[in-house]
């Protein structure tokens, strides 16, 4: 067998995902050893039109992280698809959208007018946005269209495997490729990297009864560091999110809840939805008017339950009037 | 068989009735449900559950699905537009004769007596039937007081006078509140005790169930007029069931319910010819008038229609006031050996004390009957279940017209024609009547030759038809949950008769959600549990010994524990009941009873420590107070644990001699003791230590306790200055009567409120009552030789750790919580356990030997069967998901679901789970799912609606 | 947008709210045939996971129905569709979706005009919010 061939993209994304390959040190010699690298942007020196003039399949695995939030990313991401025989969505962002998902929250127009306007670092002229073609001298200028909501990366090719996380443990990436490499690979669509139970399972917190009277951020309490924390009133989404980042779980051992960033697990697939229905079910008051008060301490809903998983959850994005 | 009949009559469908029937059904007897009426419920049907927020417990909803209980029962035989003409015979061997109305329609729903419930054909019985049954329980109910020959209230005379029950079928029946004109009104007026405690007219009972009945109307009709002022006129508060000193608190809080305590003289017209003035003479004898847009008038409750004849027929024995007479210590048995009495036919009564009773009755019952053999309806014999796991669905879809009533709206015609075809519908047939037995037949036989292993019924409602299609799939070999229903009828048709055409479109709807779901439908199988028959009863006071007996009586075996040396309780130091009962010869002859059984096994000095298990199989551990400790093992458990007297730290009890509480007063009076005899002045002061703060909860014993010691003191001394210092005196029912007795006796009563509480001073010798009068309106000073205080009941010390050990709930008062207040008093949430007596209310003793009855009753309907069948709708939990949060651990009802710690994975206790399902729609990994409702069913129905 | 009809589904428990739904059809009331029901056990069990789903398949409004605070058949399931909701609802509302969209309702067994009329009220309120705008 030669030596496998591996494209590494990014989309809508911090380049966290990237830093995890990286952060693969010296056993990514291992890697490079039994793989060849034909393109990775954010690393060597690559053109789209390398990859363009790439022969269909011929690329054996695609790792894409990030989003899609523009007519490049999605470009490149069929692109891509066209090329590879293997696609893997890698990272929260690519998987489900990622914290740059949040964005579905918001109007496009109200995104550009933050952004070239709003933003107390900015100091563009009045009414000028960015255009998708901006005709000067010397001819044409095109920049990427920016779309209404972030999509993930399935919503615009088809995805082979996931590998999810925010980002994800440079271990998993390497197991993965391992397996890519051996050919030990799961049947398709499957999300590998990561546990088939929610994190909670490998929580070395102590669990004793799920009452809670008011909801808490971090910031606000001293809290117990064996305990739950969704005990204390805490927001932890340990429970509705897969497990597998490392054990103990990282964030968990570093004293913070879970965000969510391994997605939903297996039988679920709106993970935010799943999460609230826990949080509210542990609220412990039969006073309707308390219930109120204690729900009103869950401050953002909606970022808190879907931080990384709005473009792929049921609702995708905001309606707007 | 031991020749003894195993059927009872049951006479009088209303609460008392339905609970009854269900006990000794439950308990594997057969029961012949005679009621005259077209419909059951009796008095509850016209309850009227508004649309408030929180429910006001009018039990509507619980009466309902008993009531469907009763219609659906194998071992119920219902007889309605029926009437029992005779009863001969001895107990054990009566033989009834039923007589029955030439206008019957056995087709008509008992429950709403409108739509048809089943399609048998009219049947031209006979007008008389035979019964052979073993004993009779009378539950004939009450009838309403007519308040029209009282021309001071206008009854009759205005419109918008009406009777609280009026009141309450307007709200049921419009759903809203209107004055005869149409308007809105915005102040009413209620006027309590019309009817009632009033000797002038032959009544001077008080009626028990009006206060509580008339706060609650007031509750809901300010719920839905938001401005509106509800008034009450009223002598004395009387809510004295649990709860409702808090329900009474809020009524004023909260509600701005206003209270005017006063005589009502007469209800005119206003002279603007608007609205009605209310006159009325307050406490303290000034007359005044106020102007009201409604006036509700809160009848009492007098004697059935039917006693007077049913008494003569059947030789039983009335009161001087028309209702049944209960022997004392027997409060159900009538003058008639094998006839007992629940429910207001024994006298004014609200719903919780009646279906107390009811059990309590049936309890009695069972004593002259067979042994249980649950083999009163023939047993069936069914084809072995076809195993269709292999199979592919093949949906069959069975449509209804229901008479006209589908068919005159739903074009059944073309929703066969859709249903046909649906993907996976592999047969759809149409009738005039599902349910007719024709149908059914051929039901099987197309479950058979089309090979169907999913089932779908266009029908009327699941609750009414459920079972009786779900047999008709087991008849076919097909297990009976791989059925559903669409209510095509009441959800589709009947509501929609204005647009057959959409009606037609909705029809086709839900059929095709329910088809989508039915593919996803599995074989649920019941597990059955083992039963072992024994109980454990923790308290040997008189409530749990008459459960210990009821039970032992019927052949069960009873561990009774006491904390104490003696067996007896609080009893022990009681002399007499109000009605002059002789408690103490009572006591000793229960005592003797259960020494008398060798079923009832006696732990003197002794404690719970431990207890685990479920219902039927349960394991507790005793420990006497020298360290002994064995283990028990038990099928259900009774808490009577009793209550305790509060010593109270007010009015120098305690510190001066002269003070002491009503008990100690009573031992005095029964041992003739120097002071007690040398006394000129006795002053009681009522509801020490209830009715307050720290106790917002009524006591409920004590004012009938004052009376009868004051009465006592004034035979044994006429002379003797008795003043009764009281806030509202609640001798209810015919306890009135003794009130009655001892204001004529001239006993003083003088009433002080809340904010003016009573003074007791040691002056010199004087011991110092001060008080302000309030219809004096002045201070009065009593110096008294004694002072009695009625001091409140509390919940034992260790009802919390009962709580804990027995893992069952505490009200805020710290007495047990029941799983319903009102009806399903004596059961708890979790199946199994029961509570009677004070554990879980301040009652009388009389009360006591009833809810000991009823406890046992309910005990019995679990305790008689050889092994106990779950139902197959149970959590299941994928643990291959479960990451052990325990989400669901702390939300489920009945403790059936918990994490086992050493695999991280939540288990169902599937003996234990009813399937609420309240787990799964919690369960942040979607591993638990309740069968038969998972989530793949639910989102097939919402898919199938709106499309992929 | 006036003959805009709206798709309506409805979660009712199997005690209190079945008997009072039934009891709307029994007592010959008479509602909009805008609304689809499913049966559950308790309002409790229902999963916030399919009320999204409906919302994202086009339903215009759901509502769930339960028996009265302090009546479930469970004693406290509906205290829990309440906590349920009332977080779901506000999340909705971030999704864009107005409060109105889901409701939570008790319905008795002796409320089946109530009913017919709270079904009417409920269709005349989505009607005049208009389709639910989906996400394209
Ligand atoms: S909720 Fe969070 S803290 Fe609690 S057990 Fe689960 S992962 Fe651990
Ligand atoms: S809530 Fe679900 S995941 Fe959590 S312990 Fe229970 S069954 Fe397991
Ligand atoms: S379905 Fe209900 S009863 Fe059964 S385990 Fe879950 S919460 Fe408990
Ligand atoms: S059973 Fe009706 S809400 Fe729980």
């Amino acid at each position: 067998m030669g030596k496998l061939k591996f494209a590494i993209y990014w989309g809508a994304a911090c380049g966290g995902c990237d830093v995890a390959v990286v952060d693969t040190h010296e056993k990514l010699l291992d890697i490079a050893a039994a793989a060849d690298i034909l393109f990775w942007p954010v690393a060597l020196d690559f053109k789209y039109r390398d990859v363009e003039e790439m022969a269909d399949k011929s690329i054996d695995v695609c790792l894409f992280s990030g989003a899609v939030r523009n007519s490049e990313n999605e470009h490149i991401a069929k692109l891509l698809r066209q090329k590879s025989k293997v696609m893997v969505a890698l990272g929260a962002c690519a998987q489900l959208g990622g914290i740059p998902g949040l964005a579905n929250e918001k109007r496009r127009q109200d995104i550009l007018d933050f952004v070239y306007h709003g933003s107390p670092s900015t100091a563009s002229q009045k009414g000028v946005y960015p255009q998708e073609i901006t005709s000067v001298p010397e001819g044409k200028l095109k920049l990427p269209k920016f779309y209404d909501a972030v999509m993930t990366l399935d919503q615009v090719v088809e995805v082979d495997y996931y590998l999810p996380g925010c980002p994800p443990e440079s271990a998993r990436i390497l197991e993965v490729v391992q397996a890519i490499v051996t050919g030990n690979l799961p049947p398709k669509g499957a999300v590998v990297g990561a546990l088939d139970k929610a994190l909670c399972d490998s929580c070395p917190r102590k669990r004793e009864e799920k009452k809670v009277k008011v909801f808490y951020r971090p910031q606000e309490i001293l809290f117990d560091p064996e305990r739950c924390f969704l005990e204390q009133g805490l927001i932890c989404l340990g429970p509705a999110t897969r497990g597998g980042c490392s054990d103990p779980p990282r964030c968990i051992r570093s004293n913070m809840p879970c965000e969510g960033c391994y997605g939903p697990p297996p039988d679920v697939t709106d993970q935010g939805a799943k999460m609230l229905s826990a949080v509210s079910s542990i609220i412990d008051s039969q006073d309707p008017g308390q219930i109120e008060k204690i729900i009103d301490g869950i401050v953002d809903p909606l970022g808190t339950f879907y931080r990384f998983g709005l473009p792929a959850s049921a609702l995708r994005k905001k309606r707007f009037p | 068989m031991d020749g003894k009949i195993g059927s009872v009559l049951v006479i009088g469908a209303g609460v008392a009735g339905i609970q009854a029937s269900l006990d000794l059904a439950e308990s594997g007897y057969h029961v012949n449900l005679v009621e005259r009426r077209g419909n059951l419920m009796g008095a509850a049907a016209n309850n009227c559950c508004k649309g408030v927020e929180e429910c006001n417990r009018c039990m509507l909803c619980q009466v309902s699905e008993k009531a469907f209980q009763v219609i659906t029962h194998p071992r119920i035989t219902l007889f309605r537009h029926g009437e029992v003409v005779k009863v001969e015979g001895e107990p054990g061997h009566f033989s009834a004769t039923i007589q029955r109305f030439p206008e019957m329609n056995e087709r008509g729903c008992p429950i709403c007596d409108k739509l048809p419930l089943y399609a048998v054909p009219l049947k031209s019985d006979p007008e008389e039937i035979q019964l052979d049954v073993a004993g009779v329980i009378m539950a004939i109910g009450f009838k309403l007081f007519d308040p029209s020959p009282l021309p001071e209230f206008g009854y009759g005379k205005y419109k918008d006078v009406v009777t609280a029950v009026e009141f309450e079928r307007m709200i049921h029946e419009r759903t809203g509140l209107f004055c005869s004109d149409g308007r809105i009104p915005r102040r009413i007026a209620f006027i309590q005790c019309v009817g009632s405690r009033d000797p002038k007219i032959g009544n001077p009972w008080c009626s028990a169930a009006c206060c509580s009945f008339t706060l609650k109307e007031a509750i809901v009709a300010k719920e839905y007029v938001k401005d509106l002022e509800p008034t009450i006129f009223f002598m004395d508060q009387r809510p004295y069931g649990k709860d409702s000193e808090r329900y009474l608190s809020r009524a004023k809080e909260q509600y701005g319910v206003k209270y005017i305590r006063s005589g009502v003289s007469k209800v005119e017209a206003a002279g603007d010819g608007k609205g009605l003035v209310v006159t009325y003479t307050s406490e303290t004898g000034g007359v005044s008038t106020a102007r009201f847009d409604m006036v509700g008038l809160s009848i009492g409750l007098e004697c059935a229609v039917t006693a007077k004849k049913l008494s003569r027929e059947f030789g039983i024995e009335l009161n001087p006031y028309g209702f049944c007479w209960a022997s004392p210590f027997s409060p159900l048995e009538t003058s008639r050996q094998g006839f007992l009495v629940c429910g207001t036919f024994g006298g004014p009564n609200d719903m919780t004390e009646s279906a107390m009773q009811a059990s309590g009755a049936a309890a009695d019952t069972l004593g002259i009957l067979a042994k249980a053999k649950f083999d009163h309806v023939p047993q069936k014999s069914y084809p072995p279940e076809r195993d269709t796991s292999g199979e592919a669905p093949k949906v069959g879809v069975f449509l209804c017209q229901c008479g006209d009533y589908i068919g005159k709206t739903v074009d059944v015609a073309s929703l066969t024609q859709f249903a046909s075809a649906l993907p996976e519908v592999a047969y759809c047939d149409q009738r005039r009547y599902a349910c007719s037995e024709e149908f059914r037949d051929e039901m099987k036989e197309a479950i058979k030759v089309h090979g169907l292993n999913r089932v779908v019924i266009g029908s009327c409602s699941f609750f009414t038809h459920g079972s009786l299609f779900q047999e008709t799939l087991r008849e076919a070999g097909l297990n009976p949950y791989l059925m559903e229903m669409v209510n095509l009828r009441d959800q589709c048709a009947r509501v929609h008769s204005h647009d057959p055409e959409k009606a037609t479109m909705k029809a086709k709807d839900l059929i095709r959600m329910e088809v989508a779901k039915a593919r996803f439908l599995e074989p649920l199988y019941r597990l059955s549990k083992t039963m072992n028959p024994s109980a454990l009863v923790v308290g040997g006071g008189i409530t749990g010994m008459v459960s210990a007996i009821s039970l032992a009586e019927k052949g069960f075996d009873v561990h009774l524990v006491e904390k104490t040396t003696q067996l007896g309780g609080h009893a022990l130091r009681i002399q007499h009941t109000l009605e002059g009962g002789n408690v103490q010869a009572y006591l000793s002859d229960l005592i003797e009873k259960v020494k008398g059984f060798p079923k009832i096994h006696v732990h003197k000095n002794s404690e719970l420590t431990a207890y685990q298990g479920r219902v039927g199989d349960y394991t507790s551990r005793v420990k006497t107070t020298s360290g002994e400790e064995r283990e028990i093992k038990h099928g259900v458990t009774i808490i009577a644990a009793g209550g305790r007297e509060y010593k109270p730290d007010e009015y120098l009890y305690g510190q001066d001699p002269r003070v002491m509480i009503s008990v100690e007063l009573e031992e005095e009076i029964d041992r003739r003791t120097e002071r007690v005899a040398q006394s000129q002045t006795i002053a009681m002061i009522q509801c020490v230590g209830s009715r307050n703060e720290v106790r917002p909860y009524c006591s409920r014993l004590c004012c009938a306790k004052s009376v009868k010691n004051a009465i006592s003191l004034k035979t044994l001394n006429p002379k003797m200055n008795v003043y009764i210092l009281y806030r509202d005196m609640r001798t209810y029912g015919f306890r009135e009567s003794y009130y009655q007795e001892a204001r004529e006796k001239g006993v003083i009563f003088i009433r002080y409120d809340l904010d003016r509480m009573p003074e007791v001073k040691a002056v010199g010798d004087i011991l110092r009552v001060t008080v302000h009068d309030i219809i004096l309106g002045e201070r009065m000073e009593i110096d008294a030789d004694l002072l009695v205080l009625a001091s409140a009941v509390l919940p034992p010390e260790d009802n919390h750790i009962l709580s804990r050990i027995l893992r069952v709930p505490l009200n805020e008062d710290g007495f047990f919580k029941e799983a319903y207040e009102k009806l399903s008093t004596v059961d708890f949430m979790q199946e199994g356990i029961f509570v009677a007596g004070m554990a879980r209310s301040p009652i009388s003793i009389v009360e006591s030997i009833y809810q000991g009855k009823a406890a046992a009753s309910r005990a019995m309907t679990l305790l008689s069967r050889e092994s106990l069948l779950t139902d197959g709708i149970v959590s299941t939990v994928k643990e291959s998901v479960c990451c052990g949060c325990k989400v669901c651990e702390a939300l489920c009802p009945y403790g059936a679901i918990a994490v086992v710690p050493e695999e991280n994975v939540a288990k169902v206790d599937e003996l234990v789970c009813k399937g609420c399902g309240t787990c799964c729609g919690a369960c942040p990994t979607g591993a638990a799912q309740l069968k038969g409702f998972k989530k793949e069913q639910m989102m097939a129905m919402v898919g199938a609606y709106l499309g992929a | 947008m006036d003959n805009f009809e709206p798709k309506i589904i409805g979660f009712y428990c199997n005690w209190s709210s079945q008997m009072g739904i039934d009891s709307a059809g029994v007592e010959g009331a008479s509602y909009p045939p805008n609304l689809r029901l499913i049966r559950v056990m308790c309002s409790g069990s229902v999963d916030p996971e399919v009320i999204i789903e409906a919302f994202k398949k086009g339903a215009d409004g759901v509502v769930i129905l339960g028996c009265h605070l302090g009546n479930c058949h469970y004693r406290n399931g509906n205290y829990n569709a309440l906590r349920r909701y009332r977080l779901l609802q506000k999340t909705l509302e971030q999704f864009g979706l107005e409060k109105e969209r889901l409701r939570l309702e008790w319905v008795s067994v002796a409320e089946g005009k109530r009913f017919a009329g709270l079904v009417g009220e409920i269709t005349e309120e989505l009607r005049r919010l208009g389709p639910l705008r989906q996400f394209s």
